[in-house]
C-alpha cells in the first residue's frame, strides 16, 4: 500500500522515543467585570452588548486593573506553590488581527505575577506525579470571530470575518507548565490527569467556571520527542484549543504516534500549531512557526506597575480553602477509606454529593455505595453527570433512613429512586403514589404465608424434616404475592416459625 | 552606540505591515538612526541605572484597581456606530489573510 504509515503504533514509540510535553492551559476569572473596564463578564449575550470605549479600543480611552482579577490571580499562583512576584507589569503583545481592537493583547511578559511553583497530580491508579509550573501570568481574552464564506468556517476560503468583542478584555491567566519528562507511555495519561487537577483547584478556589465546552478553559499541549539514550529535547508542536479532558489525552498521544511515524521514516518534525479535531482524534497542521513571532512586548504605559506587598499576599494565603488533594487526604482518613475506594469517590465526582447525604444523616458507606454504584450507572445510562441527576442528597438520604427502618426493600428503593429521577416527587410521594411500601404488617404477610404454606404440603414436610432451605420455594411464592413488596427476611422468619 | 540597519527597518516595516520601497528604506534608515542616537544621549545624562532606575512610567504609584462592579457600556448600536461595516450586531472586517492567532 503507501509507503509511510501516518502513526506508529504506541508501544513502538516508546520502544524509541521519550515523549516531553508542554501544557499551556488558559483559564477564565469569573469576576463581574472585565479586566482593564466595567463591562460584565458574562457568556454569550447579543454580540457587542458587554463593550465599551476601553475594550473596543477607542481613541483616548484608559484602562483600569480590575483588583478582584490581580487577587485570583495571587490567589492561584499561591495554590500552584508559586513564588509572587514583589513587582510586575502587564506588557503590550502587539500583533495584526482583528478579534483585539487595539491591535495588541494587555499581558505579562517577562514579569509574571507568579512564577515557578508545582502541582500533584493523582493518576487513575493513585500514583502522584509533580507537574512543575514555570509560570502563571495575567492576560485578556479576545474577541470571537466568525468566518464567513468558506465551507468550513475556518478562516480559509473565508469571503469576510464579523467580530464580536464581548469577549475581549475578559479576564484570562495562562499557567505554562515547565517541560513534563521521564512519563513514557503515561505521558496522554500525565497530561488529561494535569488539566483535571488544575480544573478541581480552579473550583476549589472558586475563581472560575472552567467550563470547557464554553471556552472558559483551554488547554494547548505541546508535543515532542526525544530518540531514547538522548536528552536534547525534539522539535515540538503545539495542539490548540484542545476542548475537553479526553480529548487532551487523546491530542497528545495522536502526536505523539504521528511525529513517531515521521521520525521513524526519516523525516523531521515542522515546528508548527496544529488543530486537534475531535471528530477522528487528529491533529491537522496549522501556522508554521519557523521563528519565534515578533510580537514587539514593551511595558504598559497606560497602566502602573502592581506590587503586592507580603501582607496582601499572607492574607489571600489564608483565604485558600481545603485544596482538593488535602481533601481527598481527609475525607479517605475520615471515613476509613481504601484508595481504590476513595479514587473512586473522586473519579466519579460524587465526593460533594455524598458529604451532603452524611450531612443529611445518611451513614457513610450507604451513601457512597449510593452515589458511587447505582446512581453512577444511572448518570452514564443518561448520559450526564452526576451532579447534574434530578436528586438531591436529602432525598437519597431519605431512601437510605426508609431502608434503614424497614419500609424499602433494596429492590424497592431503586424503584424509589427512579421516580424521583423520573420527576415523581419526593421519596415519600413516589412511594404513596406507586404503592412501594414494604408490606411489614405480620397478619397481612401471615395470610399470605399460610396459603403458600397451605398449596405447598410437600414443601412444609421437608421443612419439618429439618430441610430449611426448602423454605425458599415458600418465600419466594409469598414475594410473588406480595409482588415482591414483603421483606423476604421477615416472610423467612414466618415461615420458619409456621412449619415449627 | 545605534546604527539601525537597511534590513532592520525592512524587518519593523513588515512587522507594522507598512509597505516600504527600497528609496524609502534609503531615507528611513539612517533618519531613524538620528532619532535613536538623540535618544541615547539622553541615556548619557541619567548616567547609571542606579541614579535613575529606567521606568515605563512617569509617576511612581503601584497597585492601582478598580473595584469589581459593573457599569454601563455601550449599546450595540452605539458600538457598531463608527465602524464602517457591520452584519448581524458584528462588525464586519475584510478577508483575513494569514492564521489564526
Amino acid at each position: 500500500m503507501t509507503a509511510i504509515a501516518e502513526t506508529l503504533d504506541f508501544d513502538e514509540v516508546l520502544e524509541h522515543f521519550d515523549p516531553v510535553l508542554g501544557l499551556e492551559v488558559h483559564v477564565e476569572l469569573n469576576t463581574n467585570t472585565k479586566m482593564f473596564c466595567g463591562c460584565a463578564n458574562v457568556f454569550g449575550g447579543e454580540p457587542n452588548t458587554h463593550v465599551c470605549p476601553t475594550c473596543l479600543g477607542l481613541p483616548g480611552a484608559l484602562p483600569v486593573m480590575n483588583g478582584k482579577g490581580v487577587e485570583s490571580a495571587i490567589r492561584m499562583g499561591l495554590a500552584l506553590n508559586c513564588e509572587i512576584a514583589p513587582w510586575c507589569r502587564f506588557a503590550r503583545k502587539n500583533y495584526f488581527y482583528p478579534d483585539m481592537p487595539k491591535n495588541f493583547q494587555t499581558s505579562q511578559y517577562d514579569e509574571p505575577i507568579a512564577f515557578d511553583g508545582h502541582l500533584d497530580v493523582v493518576l487513575d491508579d493513585g500514583e502522584v506525579v509533580r507537574v512543575g509550573i514555570e509560570r502563571a501570568h495575567m492576560e485578556e481574552d479576545t474577541g470571537k470571530s466568525l468566518h464567513v464564506g468558506g465551507a468550513t468556517g475556518r478562516i480559509h476560503g473565508a469571503e469576510h470575518s464579523l467580530l464580536d468583542y464581548n469577549r475581549a478584555g475578559v479576564p484570562l491567566i495562562e499557567i505554562v507548565t515547565k517541560p513534563i519528562e521521564g512519563m513514557g507511555h503515561r505521558a496522554p495519561e500525565v497530561a488529561r490527569a494535569y488539566v483535571t487537577a488544575l480544573r478541581e483547584l480552579m473550583l476549589a478556589l472558586g475563581v472560575s467556571d472552567v467550563r470547557m465546552d464554553q471556552g472558559s478553559m483551554r488547554c494547548d499541549a505541546n508535543v515532542s520527542l526525544m530518540p531514547k539514550g538522548t536528552t536534547e529535547f525534539g522539535t515540538r508542536t503545539e495542539t490548540k484549543n484542545v476542548n475537553s479532558l479526553r480529548s487532551v489525552e487523546r491530542a497528545v498521544r495522536y502526536e505523539m504516534t504521528r511525529q513517531a511515524a515521521v521520525l521513524r521514516a526519516g523525516g523531521s518534525i515542522t515546528q508548527e500549531t496544529r488543530h486537534f479535531q475531535e471528530a477522528d482524534g487528529t491533529t491537522s497542521p496549522g501556522r508554521p512557526k519557523e521563528t519565534s513571532e515578533d510580537y514587539r512586548y514593551f511595558p504598559e504605559p497606560d497602566l502602573v506597575p502592581i506590587a503586592p506587598s507580603r501582607e496582601w499576599v499572607e492574607e489571600l494565603r489564608g483565604t485558600l480553602p481545603e485544596l482538593p488533594w488535602e481533601r481527598r487526604k481527609r475525607v479517605q482518613q475520615e471515613w476509613g477509606l481504601t484508595d481504590e475506594e476513595t479514587r473512586d469517590l473522586f473519579n466519579t465526582g460524587a465526593a460533594d454529593l455524598v458529604a451532603m447525604t452524611v450531612d443529611a444523616g445518611a451513614p457513610v458507606a450507604e451513601a457512597r455505595s449510593w452515589w458511587v454504584q447505582y446512581l453512577t450507572q444511572q448518570a452514564n445510562t443518561r448520559e450526564t453527570e452526576l451532579p447534574e441527576l434530578p436528586i438531591t442528597p436529602a432525598q437519597v438520604a431519605r431512601v437510605i433512613a426508609l431502608i434503614g427502618e424497614g419500609t424499602l426493600t433494596h429492590k424497592l428503593a431503586r424503584e424509589v429512586v427512579q421516580g424521583v429521577l423520573a420527576g415523581e416527587g419526593d421519596p415519600d410521594q413516589v412511594i404513596a403514589d406507586r404503592g412501594l411500601e414494604v408490606v411489614s404488617d405480620d397478619s397481612a404477610l401471615l395470610a399470605a404465608v399460610d396459603e403458600a404454606l397451605a398449596t405447598q404440603p410437600d414443601v412444609v414436610e421437608k421443612i419439618r424434616g429439618g430441610k430449611v432451605q426448602a423454605a425458599g420455594a415458600i418465600v419466594g411464592a409469598v414475594m410473588k404475592a406480595t409482588k415482591g413488596q414483603a421483606d423476604a427476611k421477615r416472610v423467612r422468619e414466618l415461615v420458619l416459625e409456621r412449619c415449627q | 552606540m545605534p546604527n539601525i540597519s537597511r534590513d532592520e527597518v525592512a524587518h519593523l516595516a513588515k512587522l507594522a505591515r507598512l509597505g516600504v520601497t527600497d528609496e524609502e528604506l534609503d531615507t528611513f534608515a539612517p533618519q531613524l538612526d538620528v532619532i535613536l542616537e538623540s535618544v541615547a544621549k539622553v541615556g548619557e545624562v541619567v548616567g547609571t541605572e542606579q541614579d535613575v532606575p529606567p521606568t515605563s512610567h512617569a509617576v511612581e504609584l503601584t497597585n492601582v484597581f478598580r473595584e469589581d462592579e459593573v457599569r454601563q457600556g455601550l449599546t450595540q448600536e452605539q458600538a457598531l456606530s463608527g465602524a464602517p461595516a457591520a452584519e448581524e450586531g458584528r462588525f464586519r472586517v475584510p478577508r483575513i489573510l494569514g492564521e489564526e492567532q
